[in-house]
């Protein structure tokens, strides 16, 4: 792939992500929640939006560093599952997921309120007007998210420069009509007393629920490390004086009572633009229209991005297996995330039909679950910056420890303000989230915390209570990899086994051991099932498990009767998502060679494999010959492995045209693959004489595959492994799957 | 220069993998190269329908499988295209790696699927910039 490729993959500039925030938060709180807050808090309320606007900035800063560190699809929940671990993350991730349904339905509902200015449409059943319009709505931004509209990127920047137009006619109209009489006129300026301010913040919260949205697409940023800050902490900003300046004219303009609870943008413009306008009448309810269309679009906009974001979280939930993966399935034809949609898009509706005629409490529930992400996000923020070397955030956040330790406190403090009710419903989903990580996540999800793997090394010196309490919550699925052993004869078991032992002990993996009887054709399966094939088998696979015992490595073992032989190893090992599978060459190779298949068979790799030819496995003294390339990374892993397990003295050789190029090489190489304590040898002159020097002292060679098909060359007897052949020292060869290297080639 | 020599396969899908794999097999005699292009559709300015990740590890995918049928057969080369437009993307791509010619098997649908989804063999068709030629299914082909 070519750099501009590259590129043109990340194609979202600062205007595209400021839009996507400012577009997402401004629908709710201009044109939905000024009257219903108005009602809570009086014309202090003006108070309330810029105090929520205070404590979106200090989470924006969080999220922003963050965020440049690990520009990933996911936002929060990805930060919070690298940082604090899978319990935590499956909270943040249910949370910002349920979370964004519930913002949806509201925006849902914003919508319905203004659509059934705009025409009448019937309730039906126990559903009322607004309702049916929210659902037509929520079905609609569905459907369009499902098919995948061609949306493109001038689409959001034009919807939110219209919206910031007319926002601004309104507001240079409106102050001639704004009057500080008015403000006061209903009991002063806090009727209900100052403490009302912050449960007001409490219900206009939502209205800042958009600049994290920002980060969950983090990973399509162009230059993420400064358009990410940039755009989250500017949209804040920007809308946050947008909701003072509105909202402070509103107030001023139609005393706080009397506001609408339900299309109060409309209220006002048609309270401050005149009657007619130089001879042509109507001019109020045109601007109120024009006011009703820009909020339908304005929720519009809020929900689609809703939705959109809301399949980056089950996205990066499903590949950390926090949810199923087939969730994140993409429509063939549509090319769209179609069962995370119409997942989050059934809540939606749900929580549209349910809980519909009380907005307060979709806003609510939607600021708490959020709040709770953002509480997390902060503490993720220090537990990176505190232990783990490689976070690396190109943007800091000012007043460490400070800003995130506020931001922290400030989030679950506001959601103190809320009522027992949101909290009970959003407090069901986190006792709900913890439920499935113990019941669900925690068998599959192969990921632990930075905050886990540092309480649980050796070298903190943390309470061993906490140790114990890390260790109960830890996952325990298929953390490590998976290795499997192809055994074919008692001669061999014992070599493989300890290779494959060895491996699995050094990665946390588990093994697989397998025996794969080749049947001949004219027998059939039944009748060599009659033939106790299956006994003698039974007896290789318990010495399997007896010779792993002494390893503590988790083992089990399958028996597989084939008329194939060779390629139901290889079929085996897909089936069972093997990640490394090793082999005698003697065994499953050789009888190989007979089939038509096998070179077919051994072009497509399903694993990282390794051959071992030889008689005896002896880890003792290990030769590496290294050239670079991926299947020398493997045959690194193995000498790691050994020399973590058996002590094995390695020794490393590398052959160059000198010796300074050479030992360059050969020192990048050692440090990439953490092999510092091995012997490092750099040759000049023939690669095979220097190979057989050093192989006369080892016990072991361990080679990578130089290059692609080597082992399917190798194996149908078309490729002279020269160099070997005259040694006599077991070998073991290492080749990287091959999908590995297409991967390669495609991401560079 | 025959038409065949280097052809661009467009890649859409796991199903499409195969079966267009499938349906070049037949003529592969007269290829000399294979270049197969996934192109993950860019919203240019907006976030993508789908998560880009995804979108790229299916790409791999799609083309390992192509890569497992056809790499042992011809010169073949895998690649990851972005772009707004599918079509427009994919003459870029044939003119980029200078393919002789784009080979697609036609994905049939409904009338309503291909519309929604933007009927990308239609226009394929309709504005080549390189010779296109429909594959047949080698499973329906008559003698």
């Amino acid at each position: 792939m070519s750099e501009s490729d590259t590129e043109l993959a990340k194609d979202l500039g600062l205007v595209s992500a400021m839009t996507i925030g400012i577009g997402t938060m401004i629908g709710a709180g201009i044109f939905v929640l000024p009257g219903v807050a108005a009602q809570e808090a009086g014309p202090i309320v003006v108070a309330s939006f810029v105090v929520g606007g205070v404590i979106a900035m200090v989470n924006a800063l969080s999220i922003s560093e963050i965020g440049t560190a690990m520009p990933k699809a996911g936002g929060g929940y990805y930060y919070v599952n690298r940082s604090l671990g899978p319990v935590f993350g499956s909270i943040a991730g249910m949370g910002d997921w349920i979370g964004l349904a519930f913002a949806s339905a509201f925006y849902s509902i914003g919508f319905g309120q203004y659509l059934t200015t705009l025409a009448p449409i019937p309730g039906v059943l126990f559903l009322n007007d607004i309702q049916i319009g929210a659902l037509i709505a929520g079905g609609l931004f569905v459907g369009v998210n499902y098919i995948g509209a061609k949306e493109t990127g001038n689409v959001q920047t034009i919807i939110v420069t219209i919206l910031l137009a007319i926002l601004t006619v309104l507001s240079a109209v409106g102050i001639f009509s704004f009057d500080w009489g008015t403000v006061v006129s209903e009991g002063g300026l806090a009727p209900m007393g100052y403490g009302q301010i912050l449960p007001g913040t409490a219900l206009v919260f939502v209205s800042f629920l958009g600049y994290a949205k920002i980060a969950t697409v983090g990973e399509e940023l162009k230059n993420p490390g400064k358009n990410l800050p940039r755009a989250i902490i500017g949209s804040v900003a920007i809308v946050t004086v947008i909701y003072a300046i509105i909202v402070g004219l509103m107030v001023g303009i139609v005393p706080w009572p009397e506001l609408s609870q339900e299309a109060p943008v409309a209220q006002v413009a048609e309270t401050v633009f005149p009657e007619s306008l130089l001879g042509v009448g109507g001019v109020a309810a045109a601007a109120a229209t024009a006011m009703t269309l820009g909020a339908l679009l304005a929720t519009a906009s809020s929900a689609n991005a809703s939705i959109l974001a809301s399949a980056r979280i089950n996205f990066a939930m499903g590949r950390d297996r926090i949810v199923t993966d087939w969730l994140n399935e993409i429509h063939p034809d549509y090319a769209t995330p179609y069962r995370s949609i119409v997942l989050t898009g059934g809540m939606i509706l749900f929580f549209i039909a349910a809980l519909g005629r009380d907005i307060e409490t979709l806003a609510k529930a939607a600021s708490v679950l959020h709040l709770v992400v953002y509480a997390l996000m902060n503490v993720a923020l220090i537990v990176f910056r505190e232990f783990d070397p490689d976070y690396d955030p190109q943007f800091r956040v000012p007043l460490y420890p400070i800003t995130p330790v506020v931001g922290a406190v400030l989030s679950l403090g506001l959601v103190a303000f809320m009522a027992p009710k949101e909290i009970l419903i959003s407090g069901g989903f986190v006792v709900f989230a913890v439920v499935w990580y113990f019941v669900y996540a925690r068998a599959r999800t192969p990921l632990e915390g930075v905050l886990s793997t540092h309480v649980r090394s050796e070298e903190s010196d943390v309470p061993e209570s906490v140790v114990s309490a890390a260790d109960a919550v830890a996952p325990n699925g298929d953390a490590g990899p998976t290795i499997m052993v192809a055994l074919s004869n008692p001669q061999t078991e014992k070599s493989l086994m300890e290779l494959g032992c060895a491996m699995a002990s050094a990665q946390d993996g588990r093994l697989l051991a397998t025996h794969v009887v080749t049947v001949p054709d004219q027998t059939s399966l039944a009748r060599a099932r009659e033939k106790h094939v299956e006994r003698s088998s039974e007896q290789l696979l318990a010495q399997a498990r007896e010779d792993a015992g002494g390893y503590g490595v988790p083992v089990e073992t399958v028996s597989i009767l084939s008329h194939r032989g060779f390629a139901e190893v290889f079929d085996a090992a897909r089936e069972h998502d093997v990640d490394t599978l090793i082999m005698g060459h003697g065994d499953h190779l050789a009888e190989g060679r007979a089939e038509r298949t096998i070179d077919e068979v051994a072009h497509d790799l399903p694993c990282d494999v390794l051959v071992f030819d030889g008689d005896r496995f002896d880890p003792d003294r290990v030769l590496v010959p290294t050239a670079g390339g991926p299947s020398s990374e493997l045959s690194a892993a193995v000498v790691a492995a050994l020399g973590e397990r058996s002590g094995s003295e390695v020794t490393l050789l590398h052959v160059a045209d000198n010796e300074a190029d050479g030992r360059a090489f050969l020192d990048s190489w050692t440090e990439t693959h953490s092999l510092e304590d091995a012997r490092a040898v750099v040759e000049t002159g023939s690669f095979e004489d220097a190979l057989k020097r050093h192989a006369q002292d080892s016990t072991l060679i361990v080679v990578g595959a130089t290059e692609e098909g080597l082992l399917s060359r190798l194996v149908s007897g078309s490729l002279v492994f020269e160099a070997l052949e005259d040694i006599d020292v077991p070998v073991l060869l290492a080749e990287k799957a091959h999908e590995r290297s297409l991967w390669e080639r495609l991401f560079g | 220069m025959v038409i065949l020599d280097h052809v661009l396969l467009p890649v859409a899908s796991e199903d499409d993998a195969l079966a267009s794999s499938a349906a070049l097999e037949p003529y592969l005699d007269e290829v000399e190269r294979v270049t197969a292009v996934h192109v993950v559709e860019k919203a240019g300015g907006a976030p993508d329908k789908a998560p880009l990740e995804k979108r790229q590890s299916d790409a791999a995918e799609f083309l390992a499988v192509v890569e497992s049928r056809l790499a042992s057969e011809v010169a073949f080369d895998a690649r990851i295209h972005y772009g707004t437009d599918v079509v427009e993307t994919l003459f870029a791509a044939a003119d980029d790696v200078g393919a002789t010619a784009l080979a697609f098997r036609a994905r049939g649908g409904s009338r309503l699927v291909r519309l929604l989804s933007g009927d990308t063999a239609t226009k394929l068709v309709t504005e080549p910039t390189v010779p296109v030629v429909s594959l047949p299914n080698p499973e329906t082909e008559e003698g």
